[in-house]
């Protein structure tokens, strides 16, 4: 009985492990901190659970990706658009493989001003099924206390047509 | 009876296990294991602190890329990287296209090795939409150089590796990477922000 039990906890707590989102580093400036509603935790990594919005916008990139360096720009221009547009959307974008440093040096290189995080053993990725890079997601949940589930995305290169049609779908749910 | 017991109980427990182990895997969506490359397969001839083996070998562009050269006008990193057309070598070297500036910061100078002929290396740099850092062949005598900074793999290709080198001509960096997978850039610029404050 005693291995029953200690095999059921083990389930248990492989299962809740999983549910939660991978940590990642949360080396957010404080107006980056407030866009993700962080603002509260002074914790040095966060887990997607954590952020205060029902929405959320998630850019996967990799700084040796060819079509993550042709997308930068659309990607940039997509934060400007939802900042202005879709103030309570934030943005949250991942250097998937990257090291800190190599998510930094592709934010810096294109002037991207939204959170930049890094995810070196793709975890991110392999939660949501993203298997390319640029991949962009629009994450959705009921509430906060739900997990995010991903109800629109783009994986490869991402062009104004893309940017367009995620405005378009964020537009149409605010109406 | 007792004994029964604790059997049944293992054989639960390995059910519940192996029930675990399989969501597990289901969850992350591991690769599946495949047969590759060995992931290295090299032994360095040369250390740290060692005086770098002087070569020259040709370029894409036509000229003569000499080491000895090079390194008198700053430091030097070598990328040698396993193979034209791959998908692991061409995001590395697309990366570092990419960061001329931040190299520049250094007055440090980037090349890149494979063991590939030239038309092949042609080939490959124009698909990339060209590379700003000169790329050399190794290809004859096949991976000489690679020998003897100890990278060339027993199946013929370079290991995946760096070498970074100093304006005295002097090995200040090694790393040697699993072939599949990318040396972290923070290897590189550590070093290089080593030798700024030396």
């Amino acid at each position: 009985m005693r291995f029953f039990i200690l095999a059921c906890a083990f389930v248990s707590a492989t299962l809740s492990a999983l549910s939660a989102s991978p940590r990642l580093p949360a080396s957010f400036s404080a107006e980056q901190r407030t866009q993700l509603g962080l603002e509260a935790s002074e914790q040095p990594d966060f887990g997607l659970e954590e952020l205060t919005e029902t929405r959320l916008v998630l850019v996967l990139f990799d700084l040796y990706c060819p079509v993550c360096q042709k997308s930068a720009e659309n990607l940039r221009q997509l934060h400007v658009a939802l900042t202005e547009q879709f103030p309570n959307t934030p943005m949250l974008a991942v250097g998937s493989g990257d090291t800190p440093l190599e998510a930094a040096t592709f934010a810096r290189k294109f002037e991207l001003a939204m959170p930049v995080t890094s995810d070196r053993e793709r975890a991110l990725a392999s939660a949501f099924d993203a298997s390319k890079t640029p991949a962009v997601l629009l994450l959705e949940r009921a509430s906060t206390d739900k997990p995010f589930e991903v109800t629109w995305s783009r994986e490869g290169y991402f062009g104004h047509e893309h940017l367009d049609a995620l405005l378009a779908r964020l537009g149409h749910e605010q109406r | 009876m007792k004994r029964s017991h604790h059997r049944h109980s293992f054989v639960c427990a390995g059910a519940l296990l192996l029930l675990a182990a399989t969501l597990a895997r289901a969850e992350l969506k591991l690769p599946p294991m495949e047969p590759h490359a060995i992931a290295q397969d090299s032994r360095w001839n040369v250390r740290i602190g060692d005086p770098a083996p002087d070569f020259s070998l040709p370029a894409i562009d036509g000229s003569t890329f000499v080491l000895s050269e090079a390194w008198k006008r700053g430091p030097v990193v070598l990328s040698f990287v396993p193979a034209a057309w791959t998908p692991v070598c061409s995001g590395q070297w697309k990366g570092y296209d990419l960061l001329a500036e931040e190299f520049g910061d250094y007055d440090a100078q980037i090349v890149g090795l494979t063991v590939d002929n030239l038309p092949t290396l042609r080939a490959w740099t124009d698909a990339m939409d060209g590379i700003h850092f000169p790329v050399l062949s190794d290809f004859y005598p096949h991976g000489e150089v690679a020998a003897r900074y100890g990278v060339l793999r027993g199946d013929g290709m370079m290991d995946r590796a760096l070498v970074v080198i100093d304006r005295e001509g002097i090995i200040r960096a090694l790393y040697l990477s699993d072939i599949d997978v990318r040396p972290p850039l923070d290897v590189i610029m550590d070093a290089l922000e080593t030798l700024k404050g030396d």
